[in-house]
């Protein structure tokens, strides 16, 4: 145990206040679901990139990222290297497109979304067990480490911390929905990066500088400033690289909850500004963790838990009201991507399930009231897991996002790029890549091959895509022109377009139902309309 | 460019007079934009059914009566007023250029003075009923261009232009 | 050596950040280049829509170029 001072309690009730004064905020300003769940798609440039990686990135950054690169060295950048990038494939690929389709279609949850670009009587219902099983595994993940954070740092037992930790989550989640869960994210955002740096710029003149801390890693072993990891573990597995810098460069993409906020954009037009800030911002934050790391193989190189790297560096380097603040920048990190998933939990029970299969007449208040509910449920019985048999948490992470990525991936992407992707395909990729993740991961393939089971759950789940695409019946014209739209693709040279005389409608509606009716074109030898 | 052309057979027809040939469609196309080109272009004639009612209201002291056309589409059934009879033509065209009258004269006849009831309980503010007499009809067109463009990325488009004044609209997209 | 790490392993992991600050700066204008030519287009064809349902109907619009 590190703290457990009056200082940290001190702190962290002031921020733990503050974000429930949000949520209590919101709670009154959001009046209907689409305020509700989708923030009214009111969410600005700053706030989509900020929440868009603060919500991808969990306490995992903060306790896995420099974990790994305490033991394995260099290496372990790989994954920051794709991290890096992962928001200019997230934002440039998806970003307009899907919240332009996804605004045609009217959807509001991922999984409806899916459902209409996809339509088949069972893509829902398959979309949103994997969506809801797997995310809630994510939750479960996060709710364990706000648990175990908590439970180091304020010295209380372990139940008591999940209860604080899943309280307060859920709380604003709860009560004020996804303009709540932007903003909060926004604010510990700012704090988590704020941190972050803080302890960087310390231990980087306590190394010496980037210089230092390579020849002083060097002199540890030569190993950690190599390719291939410490003792050359990965020596020439290319795969595992491939892997590593894929996974976080294109898997975002396949992630309900992440791509969620691409439906939630203002403008179609904000996306430019997404990528840079969310680039920049990115930079900032993904490489500083695993360097942190590399710097406390110097400076502490006795650590017993490699996992509390960070906050150790936070209590040898800050004085104890800023080790605190960095202690609940760890917090906010794990609540940012836990109240996300819950938030899309409750979309997924509320609109996907209720309203689909109990109560299709459903006014907003009705689905409003049920999100909330099952977002309490939710977290409810995820403190009773965590309780009874907490499971490991970044095995439980890992699997969930190898899972959710390898299922959605290929149906998020092809459905505003290809006009071919069909409902065929959407299914053979969700189901296919969902099992071979379970299967590879439960044979333990991964250590036998060398290969990620997320790379291996993506590659098989595109493939299924391509080959159900070829054999199912194709999307219908209407469809085909939404994707159009939603690519803006431009047929009609804008100075004839902006140029349509009012005057002229009515008759334009009755020609163009008598060339459709009638052989005048075909006779003239003109296209058909 | 070429003309699309083929021998049907021929019927005379009243058709408001063209205020834009050919050369003047393109002309005013292409000054919107360079970035297609036409391919083809041909007439399209519409036909409005113009009925002239005889309109009788009883002012407080005098007793007023006016003239009024009525236009009704007779592809589409939908009625407007006209405000002058135009200047009408009588030219000899295929008869597959013709969209057909397929709306029932009589019935426009008889539903006409709908129209011009509100019309005149709009715009004068007269609250009694007038009577209004039936005084002539007949058929006539208005011709129209279709034209079909090709954009930058050889996509077919179709603008649909109004060859009297000279307005268009695209027919798809 | 470049800041005490071999030249090809500075390369594979550090160079990573100035390289995709950089793309996402050319991005950034690559995609205003579309936003401009995409806007105009959408505003063009929600009137057209709009005149074809004809609810409000549109003004004469510029010309292009």
């Amino acid at each position: 145990m590190i703290g457990g001072g009056v200082t940290e309690y001190v702190v962290l009730l002031i921020y733990l206040v503050g974000m429930i004064g949000i949520g209590v905020y919101w709670a009154k300003h959001s009046t209907t679901s689409e305020d509700y769940l989708l923030g009214g798609r009111k969410i600005g440039s700053v706030l989509t990139a900020l929440t868009l990686q603060t919500t991808s990135m969990s306490g995992y950054m903060f306790m896995g990222g420099p974990a790994q690169s305490y033991k394995e060295g260099y290496f372990t950048l790989w994954y920051a290297v794709g991290d890096g990038g992962g928001a200019i494939f997230n934002v440039g690929i998806l970003g307009k497109r899907m919240r332009r389709l996804s605004y045609f279609l009217g959807c509001l949850s991922p999984i409806e979304y899916i459902e209409k670009r996809y339509p088949g009587k069972a893509t829902r219902i398959i979309a949103a067990i994997i969506a809801i099983c797997f995310v809630y595994g994510y939750v479960l993940a996060q709710f364990l480490s706000a648990g175990k954070t908590m439970c180091a740092l304020l010295g209380v037992p372990l139940p008591i911390a999940i209860i604080i930790g899943a309280g307060v989550i859920v709380f604003y989640t709860f009560a004020g929905g996804y303009l709540a869960v932007a903003w909060t994210d926004f604010i510990q955002g700012i704090v988590m990066v704020c941190s972050m740096v803080t302890i960087f710029i310390l231990a980087w003149n306590q190394v010496g500088g980037l210089t230092g801390l390579n020849e002083g890693l060097r002199a540890v072993d030569p190993t950690y400033v190599g390719m291939w990891g410490k003792d050359n573990m990965y020596l020439g597995q290319w795969g595992v690289v491939a892997g590593a810098v894929g996974v976080y460069l294109i898997g975002y993409m396949g992630l309900p909850h992440v791509v969620i906020r691409h439906m939630a954009m203002e403008k179609p037009s904000l996306a430019k500004q997404t990528v840079v800030i969310a680039t920049v911002w990115n930079q900032l934050f993904i490489f500083v963790p695993y360097i942190i790391g590399l710097m406390g193989i110097l400076m502490l190189p006795d650590i017993a838990d490699p996992e509390m790297v960070v906050l150790t560096m936070a209590y040898e380097l800050l004085p104890g009201v800023l080790a605190a603040i960095v202690l609940v920048a760890i917090m906010s990190a794990i609540m940012s991507t836990a109240d996300a998933q819950l938030m899309l939990m409750g979309t997924m029970l509320g609109r996907d399930i209720y309203q689909r299969y109990i109560n299709k007449d459903a006014t907003d208040k009705q689905l409003m009231n049920v999100s909330r509910i099952c977002i309490l449920v939710v977290g409810v019985v995820s403190v009773i897991i965590a309780l009874i048999q907490p499971p490991g948490v970044f095995q439980l992470v890992v699997f969930s996002f190898a899972t959710l990525g390898s299922s959605f991936l290929p149906s998020y992407v092809g459905a505003v790029w290809t006009k071919w992707g069909n409902t065929t395909g959407c299914y053979a990729s969700m189901v296919s890549g969902c099992i071979i993740s379970i299967v590879w991961e439960a044979a333990g393939l991964a250590s036998v091959t060398g290969m990620h089971t997320f790379f291996v759950g993506i590659i098989v789940s595109i493939a299924a895509y391509c080959i159900g695409s070829a054999i199912g019946k194709p999307p219908t014209e209407e469809m085909k022109d939404l994707i159009d739209r939603a690519g803006c693709k431009i047929k009609i040279p804008t100075g004839l377009a902006t140029a349509n005389y009012k005057d002229i409608a009515p008759e334009t509606n009755g020609v163009l139902t008598f060339l459709k009716d009638s052989s005048y074109m075909e006779e003239r030898g003109f296209q058909p309309v | 460019m070429t003309e699309a052309k083929k021998e049907t057979k021929k019927v005379e027809i009243k058709c408001i007079r063209n205020g834009f040939k050919m050369e003047d469609a393109f002309e005013r196309l292409y000054k919107r934009s360079k970035h297609f080109t036409i391919e083809k272009m041909d007439l399209l004639f519409y036909p409005y059914l113009v009925i002239e009612y005889e309109v009788k209201y009883r002012g407080k002291l005098e007793r007023l009566s006016e003239n009024v056309l009525v236009l009704c589409d007779m592809w589409r059934g939908q009625y407007s007023m006209a405000t002058t009879a135009g200047d009408f033509t009588k030219v000899e065209v295929d008869e597959s250029s013709l969209i057909p009258a397929r709306y029932d004269k009589a019935r426009a006849i008889e539903e006409g003075p709908r129209t011009v009831y509100g019309e005149i309980q709009a715009k004068k503010k007269v609250l009694n009923i007038p009577d209004i007499e039936y005084i002539y009809d007949e058929l006539i067109y208005k011709p129209f261009y279709i034209v079909e463009c090709l954009n930058d990325d050889k996509e077919t488009f179709h603008i649909l232009f109004d060859a009297v004044k000279g307005d268009f609209s695209l027919l798809n997209a | 050596m470049i800041f005490g790490l071999e030249p090809h392993v500075f390369f594979a992991f550090l160079s990573w950040p100035v390289t995709y600050t950089i793309i996402a700066i050319i991005m950034y204008f690559v995609m205003a280049k579309h936003d401009k030519k995409e806007e105009a287009w959408e505003k063009a064809y929600d009137e057209w829509q709009a005149s074809l349902k004809g609810d409000e109907a549109p003004a004469e619009g510029g010309e292009d170029e």
